[in-house]
Formats: structure tokens, C-alpha cells, sequence
């Protein structure tokens, strides 16, 4: 099963039991905190912030908050792939499709065709420039030390997401409550399903239904690439998930056309978190969706339990002998 | 985000709005209600609602008591289930959510004609309801918690003429200060 199915799966999964919720008395709430009785899942986002408006720490919120902590730490960013609604609603409204991505796919199997009869490297038009030798052996190394073209743009620890998570958390302490949680587009995609059953089961119309979603819309088509720019909740997770190191995507040299010279970088322009597999700077920001794993034409990219740095290393040096 | 708290906070007037027991503290209930809509989800009897825009910015979602849904029977499944401790433990019999109020307008009994309706007066769990004189009812105030059941089953809106106005004649109202033993019987001379 392609893991973009099984992500679907799962956030179908979701859905229907908040949904069942507005149906059934079972309380198992929305992604806020779902859980059953006391035990329960909390947005960690969430859970800072009450922290700091209401400056008690409740003991249940604050375990709940260290599990979950420890969760991200061990699985990484999970959510933002897994679990969030956002990305999934941005991409079911966007009618006019994004073709980059796919061309892209397309130029590489057209590459790895061409590689198939002509022997070495291949130049694609209009693409960038093969890489040189230093270069691939930069990508071997699992660590981009002399910036190859791939990893110019390499993410930094701390980004304006962590500009937007600090305005929020001190505006909370400074008023007294849960300022995010009120444009949350997490919360608000719930708030606007409620706010939908609440019309329909109970005849009690608001102007919620139409606020909720003009908010989530502004945020998601306005306040374009939201989740590697604005998200505070992401920038919760990337923070946690810094010492990850569990379900990293990994690369096998053998299989990959870029290391063999081919102008490949399908993995790298189908990461919606702007990240290249081969080089382990910034990887913490991964967010397991997979569709590197997915959609590379050589299927050389994996997502395994767990790869020591030196055993990579290792393999790698045995390859270039 | 700065802007936005201050706006929340200051712009939209929040409006007093009826929590679910144990969230009476309003001004921690505020700071640590994440909006889940865990409470209104397990609720056995329905009567937690969602408040909306019409409650203000910062009360938006966030949850509320309608007793025309339903009434409290204080099983606490909503304290218990609260994950950042919003509601916090509940005693029925030393607090309230807020006292049941009645509007002499709307009542059948306080009409001119007289109305005899003593649906309240029997139905109220907490015998919190007592007749005066002319067998009118008035709400002892020492005994009520709020758990809204003359509310739930008020007829006022159903047996008299349609105003067109969705409030009973007896609603249990926010904003009323925490409940004090005691000093209540006083107030509650006051208003019969």
C-alpha cells in the first residue's frame, strides 16, 4: 500500500470518529484533545497555552502534554502528515492544479528511459545542470557540506513559524487566554463541521457557518504555504521533534538516479516540506507523509524504523570503493 | 497574534454566557478552555451547546448550557473528560451554575388571570421551588444549583400566545456570582 493511502486512511479514520462524536455521546472530541475519558490526546499548542494564561498547571493537561511531547519526539512532525485536516482541504480546493511536480516525475522516468540506452549521464533540457563529482560525493556523505544545487534553500531551526508561535504564546499571557486556538485552522475546520450540524440537528443558525470558513479559507489561500511559514503548532512540533531520529526517510545510493549522474530530484520537489531525503540537515522537519518514498522513479527512497548515522555512513563508503 | 488577542479581548464584548458546572470561574474557565467540544460531545443529556459568534470572538466554540435541550443531572462525565481542567469539581450542593430566575411577564401563573401551571414547583429536583400565597411560583435560592430542569420543562413559550421570542419564563441566568450559603434566603425574600 502507497503510504499516501494509508494517510488518507487515517485521516478518513479521524474525521468519522469527530463526526460520530457530534452523534453519539462519547465525547472523544476533535483534534484539540481526543481521547476517551481522562485519558486523552491534547494539542500540545493548546495545552501551552493554557499554561500560560490561566499560570496553573493542571496536572492532567500537563501529563497529557508530556506524553505527547515525547510522542513527536519519537515519531517526529506525524501530525502535519497524518492528522492534520489542513493540507488535504488546502489541495481538495485548490482547483487549478500545480503541473511543476508532476512534469518533473515525468523528466525523470524520461531520464531514467534515455539512462537505460545511452550509458552515463544525461543533461535534461531545461533543467539544472547534472551534478558535478564533488557534489554527488557531498550527497553520499548524508550531509550537504559543500551546498550542492538541491540544498540551496536549506531550512534553518528557527523560521517565521517560530516568530508566530512566540506572538501567540506572549499574547496569551498577556490576555489570559488561548489566542491561536480562536483562528486555529485545525480547530476551525471542526468549528465549521459543528457549526454545519449544530444548522441541520438542532435548527440553531449562526454566523459561525460562515465566519469559520471565510477564517480557514483566508488562512489556507491567503496566507499561502501556511504550514512552513505561519503554522504555530507546527513550529511546536519541529521544536520537539529536533532530537528524532525514528522513521527518517533514507536513501539507497544504488538505486538513486542522482547519484548515478542523472538530474533527478523528484523527491526534493515533491516535499511539501521543502527537504531533499539525501541530506539529513534540517530532517527533523519531516513530516513522514512519504511521498518521496511514493513517487521516486527508482524507489530508492525508504522509510525505515531506524538507520545509525555511522551505519549509513559505512554503506556509503563501501558503495564509492 | 497580538493584535488578534487584543481584539478578541477588548473588541467583541464577550457576553456572560452559562458553562457547564465547574467552569463557573470564568475567568480560568477563559484562560483554559481549548475548545475541544469534548464536554458538549459526551454531555448524556444534551443540554451543553456551543456558543457562537453571537457570544463574542472569545467565546466562540466554546461550550455552553442550553437548557431547552436538555438539563444537568450534575454526572460530572464532562468535568471528568475536560483535558486542560477548564471544569474544574462541582458540588451540587455547596455551588450553582446560576440560579434559576423567573419572568412574572411570561409566566402563566403570574398572569392576571391566574395560570395554576406548577409544572416547576413539581418538577424540580432540588425542591429549590416553592409556591407563595397566591400559589405562584418562587425560587428558594438557598436550595437551587442551576441544574435547569424548570427550565427544561417550562411550558410558557408552548401554552401561551407565540411572542416570538425563544425565553422561557423561568431560565437559569449567567452572571449571577458564585453561590453563597447562607445570605441567599434574604434575596430570595427580596424578590417574592
Amino acid at each position: 500500500m502507497k503510504i499516501s493511502v494509508a494517510r488518507k486512511i487515517t485521516l478518513t479514520l479521524v474525521v468519522v470518529v469527530v463526526l460520530v462524536s457530534f452523534f453519539v455521546n462519547v465525547g472523544t472530541g476533535t483534534l484539540s484533545s481526543m481521547g476517551w475519558e481522562a485519558i486523552a490526546y491534547i494539542c500540545p499548542l493548546g495545552a501551552l497555552e493554557t499554561f500560560l494564561a490561566s499560570w496553573t498547571f493542571v496536572p492532567r493537561a500537563l501529563i497529557a502534554f508530556i506524553l505527547v511531547a515525547v510522542g513527536v519526539i519519537v515519531l517526529g512532525k506525524v501530525f502535519c502528515a497524518w492528522l492534520c485536516p489542513v493540507p488535504p482541504l488546502r489541495k481538495f480546493f485548490t482547483f487549478k492544479k500545480d503541473t511543476s511536480v508532476d512534469d518533473a516525475i515525468a523528466a525523470s522516468h524520461k531520464a531514467l528511459k534515455a539512462a537505460g540506452a545511452t550509458e552515463g549521464a544525461i543533461a535534461i533540457e531545461g533543467a539544472i545542470e547534472p551534478l558535478s563529482a564533488e557534489e554527488q560525493a557531498s550527497l553520499v556523505g548524508g550531509s550537504c557540506k559543500s551546498g550542492c544545487s538541491s540544498c540551496a534553500t536549506q531550512r534553518k531551526k528557527l523560521d517565521s513559524r517560530h516568530l508566530v508561535l512566540g506572538g501567540a504564546l506572549l499574547s496569551t499571557a498577556i490576555f489570559g487566554f488561548p489566542v491561536f486556538c480562536i483562528v486555529c485552522p485545525v480547530g476551525l475546520t471542526f468549528a465549521s463541521l459543528l457549526a454545519l450540524w449544530r444548522l441541520v440537528g438542532f435548527n440553531e443558525p449562526s454566523w459561525a457557518l460562515l465566519v469559520f470558513p471565510v477564517f480557514l479559507a483566508l488562512e489556507l489561500f491567503v496566507l499561502r504555504k501556511w504550514c512552513i511559514k505561519f503554522c504555530p503548532l507546527g513550529a511546536v512540533m519541529s521544536l520537539l521533534s529536533i532530537p528524532n531520529r525514528l522513521f527518517r526517510p533514507h536513501v539507497d545510493t544504488k538505486k538513486c538516479l542522482r547519484t548515478q549522474g542523472i538530474d533527478c530530484a523528484v523527491c526534493v520537489s515533491v516535499c511539501e516540506e521543502e527537504l531533499d531525503p539525501h541530506c539529513m540537515d534540517g530532517m527533523h522537519e519531516c513530516t513522514k507523509c512519504g511521498l518521496c518514498v511514493d513517487k521516486c522513479p527508482a524507489h530508492a527512497v525508504t522509510i525505515p524504523l531506524y538507520i545509525a548515522k555511522k551505519k549509513q555512513l559505512e554503506k556509503t563508503k563501501t558503495l564509492a570503493e | 497574534m497580538l493584535a488578534l488577542g487584543g481584539v478578541a479581548k477588548y473588541a467583541f464584548g464577550d457576553t456572560p454566557v452559562l458553562r457547564p458546572p465547574g467552569g463557573q470561574d470564568e475567568k480560568h474557565f477563559i484562560a483554559t478552555c481549548i475548545k475541544c467540544d469534548r464536554c458538549r460531545g459526551v454531555c448524556p443529556l444534551n443540554c451543553i451547546s456551543v456558543a457562537n459568534m453571537n457570544d463574542g470572538l472569545l467565546n466562540a466554540r466554546t461550550p455552553k448550557l442550553d437548557y431547552h435541550l436538555g438539563y444537568c443531572d450534575f454526572c460530572d462525565l464532562c468535568i471528568q473528560c475536560c483535558p486542560t481542567g477548564a471544569l474544574k469539581d462541582f458540588d451540587p450542593d455547596k455551588e450553582w451554575v446560576a440560579p434559576a430566575v423567573i419572568d412574572r411577564e411570561l409566566c402563566i401563573a403570574y398572569q392576571p388571570m391566574g395560570g395554576g401551571c406548577m409544572k416547576c414547583i413539581d418538577g424540580c429536583p432540588y425542591d429549590a421551588i416553592t409556591t407563595d400565597t397566591q400559589g405562584r411560583p418562587v425560587v428558594e435560592l438557598d436550595k437551587c444549583n442551576g441544574c435547569g430542569y424548570c427550565e427544561y420543562i417550562c411550558p410558557s413559550n408552548s401554552y401561551r400566545v407565540f411572542s416570538g421570542i425563544r425565553k422561557r419564563a423561568i431560565t437559569v441566568e449567567a452572571d449571577r456570582g458564585p453561590r453563597i450559603a447562607g445570605s441567599q434566603q434574604a434575596q430570595a425574600g427580596g424578590a417574592s
